[in-house]
């Protein structure tokens, strides 16, 4: 029984929960969406007081309108993404990762290793072309523009702090921060969800996803090889915390 | 001298807003009056009301559902099999109120489309635009001796206290006893639901029954979804024998035995009918099924009815488009409808979106298996990209379903 099954362990967990422990009632609660344009009612009583103010509210509007919910084509064609990806890609689950904030460039180069199945996922490989066949670039600049809002987990203080001292390796490459590298296609870790770093990380060490980079190939299997599952999950956990 | 509070920013940039969203500058009066209900609080109706809201916060929607609580049909074969609770399943509708969704929690008695009004109780609501999301009714008729025996002869196929009864029922059959399940001939709510119970009661009986069998009446002739993956978990439950077309023509409570459309005569300890399915008898009321007098027919980018203007149909009363009726289509087709609705309510052109569809099976207590399906329109219709399957069952996949419906349910009620 590694780290990951300690993860997210719940106390009064039923039997599938002690097997795949995620707080899961508590984290569609508390990831309720930040509503920026929240509704305004009773407008028209206050009307006439206030028309010095219209101009700023067109002004405002505007600015509403280009940071709102779903007015562009990005956020239109992104609507089916939001099921497993959360709104505005911030998803609440575990296993699924964050898009907000993404870097487009990282972004479309993983819908299309999915799209070929260069990197395999049931879930992910008719979604990609379905990505592909209504825009990428639209999909990928809005995920690019949602800021990022790391789901709020339980995490075992000690598995970050394993987590911390095993990243040192990693730092060459993700950056003190675990930023990445938008040059070379090395995607942000900070505040990714625990449960997919770990999953693929496991996946770079059977061999099943690999980064086109040789040198880059050359890093992760020297630094993989060294690593086991307590590990991988360790490193999630630092780095899905990481603020 | 007043201060401008943010408050009050707010209220007149709300005003803005509404204006602006309109994309014309008509009275705010009229601005004011733009209603759209939504009935029924299920995937597709909730997603629905909290969508409309999110674009175009200025639009009034008031959702019409009884429930004062939201129960999720998936993961409630996890119940019948002890391995989850409903406990967790049960959401309340607070997170829609928070999205300015008025709710009443009261069932919508009549739809009159040319008044553009619904009847609720003593009122009579008006709209602009209507979302129909009934979800389905059971047709009792069809199994004779059904309706009769409705309260005992359970379905437990809308999540509930159904679910919890049949649990209950297996908890407390005798080690050696049949359990019946019947399938029913498509369409009906989630196509892969009744293999993934079967498989459920079949881990269940092994775990906890070892002399017990459930036999499975398919009225279809096949295994109507992920079927070779359902094949070979059947053949991995020695306990579980799976008869296909074998559609329930009757039903003998006091026999305890069931009669399918070839002769055939099944006894049984315990049964779960799940009896062949229609669109929610609102939709059906208000004609907005087809010849069938079964199913709704919709426009395939707005979900608008074919039969009838300014009304939106959408979840699994929906017929036409090749997408199964899952939670996870009514929540994309919510989504999709309410973008429409607020395009079309503000003269607009709608967005060309299709939908997707993800769905989970759990076959045991640890594993499950996938079926995902991505969408695109072509001349109007939506088209099916790609499906894609699961090699097998696995672990991860399990872990995977679990993420997903933290997700979707946040998508549809957070």
């Amino acid at each position: 029984m590694g780290n990951s099954l300690t993860l997210f362990r719940q106390e009064d967990a039923l039997l599938h929960e002690r097997v795949f422990p995620l707080p899961l009632r508590e984290r569609v609660r508390v990831r309720g969406i930040v509503s920026r344009s929240h509704p305004h009612q009773s407008v028209g009583l206050r009307l006439s007081l206030w028309t010095s103010f219209v101009v700023i509210g067109f002004m405002l509007a505007a600015f509403n309108a280009e940071a709102g919910a779903l007015d562009s084509p990005g956020a239109q064609k992104a609507l089916v993404c939001s099921a497993c990806h959360g709104f505005a890609g911030n998803s609440p689950g575990d296993t699924v990762p964050i898009l907000a904030g993404i870097n487009a460039n990282y972004f479309k180069k993983a819908i299309k290793d999915y799209a070929e199945g260069k990197r395999t996922s049931p879930e992910m490989e008719p979604y990609a072309k379905y990505v592909l066949h209504f825009g990428v670039d639209d999909i990928a600049g809005y995920f690019a523009a949602q800021k990022k809002q790391p789901a709020k987990v339980k995490i075992d203080p000690k598995a970050i702090s394993r987590g911390a001292t095993l990243a040192s390796q990693c730092i060459a490459c993700h950056g003190p921060k675990g930023d990445g590298d938008t040059d070379k296609l090395i995607p942000a870790l900070r505040g990714q969800a625990a449960g997919f770093v770990q999953a693929q990380l496991a996946l770079f060490k059977a061999d099943k996803r690999k980064p086109e980079d040789a040198i880059l190939e050359e890093n992760k299997k020297r630094i993989l090889m060294g690593l086991d599952e307590n590990d991988f999950a360790d490193l999630a956990a630092y780095y899905s915390t990481l603020k | 001298m007043k201060i401008l509070t943010r408050r009050t920013f707010l209220r007149v940039s709300g005003l803005g807003a509404a204006l602006l969203g309109a994309g014309r500058l008509p009275s705010f009066a009229a601005e004011a009056r733009r209603r759209v209900i939504v009935i029924g609080g299920g995937w597709g109706g909730a997603t629905a009301a909290k969508y409309v809201r999110l674009t175009d916060p200025s639009i009034e929607v008031t959702l019409l559902e009884p429930s004062k609580e939201f129960i999720s049909c998936p993961f409630s074969n996890l119940v019948l099999a002890g391995v989850e609770s409903l406990k967790n399943l049960t959401m309340n509708y607070n997170g829609l109120r928070k999205h300015g969704v008025k709710i009443r929690h009261e069932a919508a008695a009549a739809i009159e489309p040319d008044k553009r009004r619904v009847r609720v109780g003593k009122d009579s609501l008006e709209y602009d635009r209507l979302i129909v999301s009934p979800g389905i009714d059971f047709q009792w008729e069809l199994v004779e001796g059904l309706a009769q025996a409705k309260d005992t002869v359970l379905h437990a196929w809308k999540a509930g206290p159904q679910t919890v009864q049949l649990a209950k029922q297996l908890q407390s059959l005798p080690d050696g006893g049949v359990v019946v399940m019947t399938v029913p001939p498509v369409a009906y709510r989630c196509p892969p639901g009744p293999y993934e119970r079967a498989s459920m009661i079949a881990w269940y009986l092994q775990t906890k029954k070892p002399k017990s069998k459930l036999i499975v009446l398919d009225a279809n002739k096949d295994i109507v979804s992920k079927t070779g993956l359902f094949k070979a978990i059947f053949k991995d439950y020695a306990n579980l024998d799976y008869r296909p077309s074998q559609k329930v023509e009757k039903i003998d409570v006091g026999a305890k035995e069931v009669t399918t459309e070839p002769g055939d005569k099944v006894k049984y300890d315990l049964i779960n009918l799940i009896p062949p399915q229609r669109a929610g008898a609102i939709a059906v009321e208000a004609d907005l099924v087809g010849g069938d007098k079964r199913w709704c027919e919709v426009d395939h980018v707005t979900y608008e009815s074919v039969k009838q203007k300014n009304i939106h149909v959408i979840g699994d009363s929906t017929i036409g488009l090749p997408v199964p009726k899952s939670g996870n289509v009514a929540n994309a087709m919510g989504k999709i409808c309410a973008t429409a609705v607020v395009s079309l309510l503000n003269g607009k052109a709608p967005p060309v979106i299709a939908p997707g569809n993800t769905c989970y099976s759990w076959v045991n207590d640890k594993e499950a298996i996938a079926v995902v399906n991505a969408y695109k329109i072509e001349n109007g219709k939506v088209v099916q990209i790609e499906q894609k399957l699961t090699p097998g069952k696995s672990v991860a996949v399990a872990q995977n379903s679990l993420a997903w419906r933290a997700s979707i349910w946040n998508d549809m009620l957070g």
